[in-house]
């Protein structure tokens, strides 16, 4: 099998407990992985601490958001020519054991995008019932648009291939932004896999989706999608 | 009857518009929820005038016309409103970026001079 170069993106916001963590499990089991933290202009220590620990960090100068923030993680893999990115976030949910489990599909070129869902197997962390509600809203609805069964299609435990960094580093929707990047590249015709993954519970400090703007969240991220079914580029 | 169909025609059209803008991403689609909300409502009180007699006789307005120009002013006054909001919040952030971009510059001279 071809030598692939690999690199783990991890968008970090205000994650000065977890980081640290994180990066250590990635550098224990994953070693032939390369790795940025890009810190979305956090207001805690994530950045001192990324600098004291050597951790190699792209700092944002204002806060874009995920959105923005894993396109300036496919850019920085675009520009340093990857083959493979992987997205892990900062709060320590997903595992780096399934690292391997992530990329082996687009190795074999198999697949093009493969996406982690913690409901295949349904094991491990299972997220809040109003978090599932949502989760299995887009299952129906990304079925319909795309005919695929998308279990997770909010997870962020994703792996792309080289031709999906070129274009995410172009185009990659800014508000929650991993249900309409499905539906983007099943309508660019990628093949996409999903596996499954175990996810640990947020360990320290506070997700960025409260439930009292869910409501405005899914009709504005409803209408994204559909919107994005719809466009040429 | 010609008003409501003109509202509803006009209505329609702007609304593809919007979504068409924000289709070949000219147009942020935050921004254009309020606008498409504006064209939904025009058009459901198109279909079904009843709704705005009964909340001009709720408030105690005469004409209900007058309601539709009131609700009108009111809502191109939020809109009008929480875009100068953004406005200055994108000041804030170029104003930010712009500082940082300046001072990364004088980090790589220093380090040039190092060198």
């Amino acid at each position: 099998m071809k030598k692939y170069k690999k690199i783990v993106i991890i968008p970090a916001y205000n994650e000065e407990e977890n980081i640290e963590k994180v990066i250590s499990k990635i550098k224990e089991v994953a070693s032939d992985f390369d790795y940025i933290v890009i810190n979305d202009c956090s207001i805690d220590n994530t950045l001192e601490i990324c600098r004291k620990n050597k951790i190699p960090v792209i700092n944002l100068p204002i806060n874009l958001g995920i959105g923005g923030a894993m396109q300036t993680g496919y850019l920085y893999a675009k520009q340093n020519n990857y083959d493979i990115a992987v997205q892990i976030d900062g709060d320590g949910q997903h595992d780096p054991d399934y690292l391997k489990r992530l990329v082996e599909p687009i190795e074999m070129d198999k697949y093009d995008f493969v996406t982690g869902s913690r409901f295949i197997e349904k094991e491990g962390f299972q997220s809040s019932v109003l978090r599932r509600i949502g989760i299995n809203y887009f299952r129906v609805l990304l079925k319909m648009l795309i005919g695929k069964s998308i279990t997770d299609a909010t997870s962020g435990f994703r792996a792309c291939n080289k031709d999906i960094i070129e274009y995410f580093a172009k185009h990659y929707p800014s508000d929650y932004p991993e249900p309409e990047a499905i539906v983007a590249l099943a309508r660019k015709k990628y093949r996409i896999i999903e596996v499954a993954v175990k996810m640990k519970e947020r360990e320290q400090g506070f997700s960025s989706i409260r439930s009292f703007k869910t409501v405005y969240y899914m009709i504005k991220v409803t209408l994204a999608i559909l919107i994005n079914k719809i466009k040429t580029i | 009857m010609k008003v409501q169909v003109f509202v509803i025609l006009t209505s329609l059209c702007f609304m593809t518009i919007i979504i068409n803008m924000v289709r070949k991403e000219y147009l942020d689609i935050k921004y254009s929820l309020t606008w498409l909300f504006v064209g939904v409502a025009a058009v459901i009180i198109s279909i079904q005038p009843k709704i705005i007699f009964a909340i001009a006789n709720f408030i105690g307005i005469l004409l209900p016309s007058n309601a539709i120009f009131l609700f009108g002013i009111l809502f191109i006054a939020l809109i009008t409103f929480s875009l100068t909001i953004a406005l200055s919040r994108q000041s804030f952030r170029i104003r930010k970026m712009a500082q940082e971009m300046a001072l990364l510059e004088k980090k790589i001279e220093n380090k040039e001079k190092v060198v």
